[in-house]
C-alpha cells in the first residue's frame, strides 16, 4: 500500500507546485463562462455598418500604374468619399478616387468617422495619436488615434492613423476579459501566447497532478463510502466498538457495519488525531486492538505503513482504515473520551 | 466532525464529480499548448505566394451590367490569385468574382486548373489522394451552404487543402492535428453536439464544482503542511 502512499505524497507536492495556477485556471474559466462575450467585443458599442453605396467603378488602371507592385486595390467610400485602398508590400495607402491625392488623416477625420459609428451612450471627450504600445492598444498596428469617449464602459475606439480604419475598442468589459485571459494564458507579457515554455511546464504538472487525483478517487473509495452513504437513510447491521482508555475508562458504542471506524468515531463526535484527515499517511490516527469476536488482527490492513510489524503484531491500526465487521474492544488515548 | 476529516471526504467526493473533467481539461490544455498554433494552422503546408497583381497592363474595367445589377456595392477589390488578376465585390448579394483580363464574371475552374493551383502552393511532399467538389462547406469548416473543392494529399496528417471554385483562392487547410485541436477545444469548452459550450450549464457546474473541489484541496493542504511542522 506504500504504492498508493507514495502518490498521496506526490499529489501533496503537485498540489504545491501547481495548485495556484490551477486555482486561476478555474476561475478565470468560470470568469469566461459567465462574461458576455458581445459585450467584450464591443459590438454594442461600435456599428461599423455602413450601409453598401458604391454605385459604379472607378478607374483602377491609373492607381495601378502608379503602384505595379500593388498587391491589393480595394474601391470603397468612407463619409461618401469613394477610396482606394492600395497594398503595396508592408505598406498601405489611402487615396481619393478622383482627384488621386492621398487622403488626409487628420484628427478631424477620425472624429467625425468615430462620431458617425459610436452607437453608445457617451459624448466623445479626446482624440490622441498614440505611438507607444501599452495594454489598451497592443492589438492593433500604431500608430493609432485613440478617441475616449466618457460612458460607464470606459469606450476607446482605435483607428490606424496611417488609413483611417476602425481597428477596435477596448471597453472594461474587455480589460476585465483580457486580465483573466492573461491569467489563463499565463501570458504576462504581449497577451495571446499560449505556446511558451512558461504554461507548458505547468500543463505538464498539471496533468500529473490530475491523473494521480484520479488515481487517488479510484483507490481511496470503496464499498465503505458508499454504505456510509446509504446508512444515512436506512438501518443497518450494527457492531459494539468498546473505547478502553489506559486509565480504565470505557465507553461502549453501536457502529454501523462496514463504517471505517474513524468515521463512525467521528459521527459519534469522538474525534482522533489527524493531519491528512483519513488519508492513512500521517499515522496520528492509531489505536491499538485489544478484542475482537472476529480475527481482525490481520485483515484489512488497509494503508498501515505508517506502523511497522511488531507494531502490528501488538495489535495497532489506523482507524481511518480499518473498517468495523465485529464487535471488537480499542484502547484510545485518555484524552479522547475526555 | 473533525474539521480536517470532514475536508478531506469533502474533497474526495466533489473529485469523484468533477475529476474526469479536470483530467480531460488538463489533456487538452497541454495540447494546445504544446502543439505551436501555427503548426495547427498549417502554415508549414503552403508556400508564401508571390501576391502582386499580375498583368497589371491588361486589366479591363469590369462590364457596367454587371455593377448595376449588384448595385449599390460594399467594396470592389483588385488583386491575384495564382497569377490571375480578379475583382472580388462585396455587396448584400454576397461576394462576387470578375475576372479582371476580360471583366465579366470568373468561369468556374475546372479540376485540372485547381489541380494546377493545389501543386503550386502545396508544399509538403506527398502526392494528391482526392479533389473533389463539395455542394457545401464540410463539418470541419463550419457547414456553409457555398459549394467548395477539396484536394487530400496522402500524408500521415491527412492534410487537405480547401480552394473556392470561382476565385481559386486557398479557403483553408486541414491536417489531423487541426483537427485533433478541434475535438479537444470542444472537450475543453465542454460543447457535445453542438450543445452546451463556455457558457453552457455543463461549463458552469463542472468548473464550479472543480472550483470548489481546488479550494478544498488547498485548505487541506494547508492543514497538511502546518500538522506536519508541528
Amino acid at each position: 500500500m506504500t504504492f498508493i502512499n507514495n502518490f498521496k505524497r506526490l499529489h501533496k507536492w503537485l498540489a504545491l507546485l501547481v495548485g495556484i495556477q490551477l486555482l486561476l485556471w478555474v476561475i478565470s474559466g468560470i470568469v469566461f463562462s459567465f462574461i458576455d462575450h458581445r459585450v467584450v467585443n464591443g459590438g454594442f458599442i461600435y456599428g461599423d455598418n455602413q450601409k453598401p453605396q458604391i454605385t459604379e467603378l472607378e478607374d483602377f488602371s491609373k492607381i495601378l500604374a502608379r503602384y505595379p507592385t500593388a498587391t491589393e486595390i480595394s474601391q470603397y467610400v468612407l463619409l461618401g468619399q469613394p477610396l482606394f485602398k492600395v497594398v503595396v508590400g508592408e505598406d498601405v495607402k489611402v487615396i481619393d478616387a478622383k482627384s488621386l491625392e492621398d487622403l488626409v488623416i487628420d484628427k478631424a477625420l477620425i472624429e467625425q468617422i468615430a462620431e458617425k459609428n459610436y452607437i453608445g451612450g457617451g459624448r466623445l471627450v479626446e482624440a490622441i495619436l498614440v505611438s507607444e504600445i501599452n495594454d489598451d492598444n497592443r492589438r492593433f498596428n500604431l500608430p493609432s488615434w485613440q478617441i475616449n469617449f466618457d460612458d460607464e464602459f470606459e469606450t476607446h475606439l482605435y483607428f490606424s492613423a496611417k488609413t483611417g480604419q476602425y481597428q477596435g475598442v477596448s471597453t472594461n468589459s474587455w480589460r476585465t476579459f483580457d486580465f483573466f485571459m492573461m491569467l489563463h494564458f499565463m501570458d504576462y507579457g504581449q497577451r495571446g501566447d499560449f505556446n511558451h515554455w512558461l504554461i507548458i511546464f505547468a500543463a505538464i504538472v498539471l496533468l500529473f497532478f490530475s491523473m494521480s487525483g484520479m488515481l487517488l478517487v479510484y483507490s481511496s473509495f470503496s464499498r465503505k463510502d458508499f454504505v456510509m452513504l446509504i446508512n444515512r437513510f436506512y438501518q443497518h447491521k450494527k457492531f459494539t466498538v468498546t473505547l478502553v482508555t489506559e486509565n480504565g475508562e470505557k465507553k461502549k458504542l453501536k457502529i454501523d457495519r462496514d463504517v471505517r471506524l474513524m468515521d463512525a468515531l467521528s459521527d459519534q463526535n469522538i474525534e482522533l488525531d489527524s493531519v491528512c484527515g483519513g488519508g492513512g499517511i500521517c499515522g496520528f490516527c492509531r489505536v491499538k486492538l485489544i478484542n475482537a469476536d472476529k480475527d481482525v488482527l490481520l485483515d484489512h490492513l488497509g494503508d498501515h505503513d505508517t506502523l511497522n510489524d511488531e507494531e502490528l503484531k501488538q495489535g495497532y491500526r489506523l482507524a481511518c482504515q480499518l473498517s468495523v465487521d465485529s464487535n471488537i474492544e480499542i484502547e484510545v488515548p485518555a484524552e479522547v473520551l475526555s | 466532525m473533525k474539521r480536517i476529516f470532514w475536508l478531506r471526504k469533502t474533497h474526495k467526493w466533489l473529485a469523484l464529480l468533477a475529476g474526469i473533467q479536470v483530467l480531460i481539461w488538463s489533456i487538452s490544455g497541454l495540447y494546445m499548448t504544446v502543439v505551436d498554433i501555427d503548426i495547427i494552422h498549417g502554415d508549414h503546408l503552403v508556400k508564401p505566394q508571390k501576391a502582386e497583381i499580375v498583368d497589371s497592363t491588361k486589366i479591363v474595367a469590369i462590364k457596367p451590367s454587371i455593377i448595376s445589377e449588384l448595385a449599390p456595392l460594399q467594396s470592389i477589390r483588385l488583386k491575384s490569385y495564382f497569377d490571375h488578376p480578379v475583382y472580388e465585390i462585396r455587396s448584400e448579394k454576397g461576394l462576387v468574382i470578375v475576372d479582371a483580363l476580360t471583366g465579366t464574371r470568373k468561369e468556374r475552374l475546372s479540376k485540372e486548373s485547381i489541380e494546377k493551383q493545389a501543386d503550386q502552393i502545396y508544399a509538403g511532399q506527398a502526392s494528391i489522394a482526392s479533389i473533389n467538389l463539395l455542394n457545401e462547406y464540410p463539418g470541419e469548416l463550419g457547414g456553409r451552404k457555398q459549394s467548395i473543392w477539396q484536394v487530400e494529399y496522402d500524408d500521415w496528417l491527412l492534410s487537405t487543402l480547401y480552394f473556392d471554385p470561382n476565385s481559386g483562392r486557398l479557403v483553408s487547410k486541414r491536417t489531423d492535428l487541426w483537427r485533433a485541436f478541434d475535438f479537444l477545444w470542444l472537450l475543453h469548452i465542454m460543447e457535445y453536439k453542438g450543445v452546451g459550450g463556455m457558457t453552457g450549464i455543463f461549463f458552469r457546474i463542472f468548473s464550479i464544482t472543480s472550483l470548489l473541489m481546488a479550494l478544498f484541496g488547498s485548505w487541506l493542504l494547508f492543514y497538511r503542511l502546518k500538522g506536519e511542522h508541528q
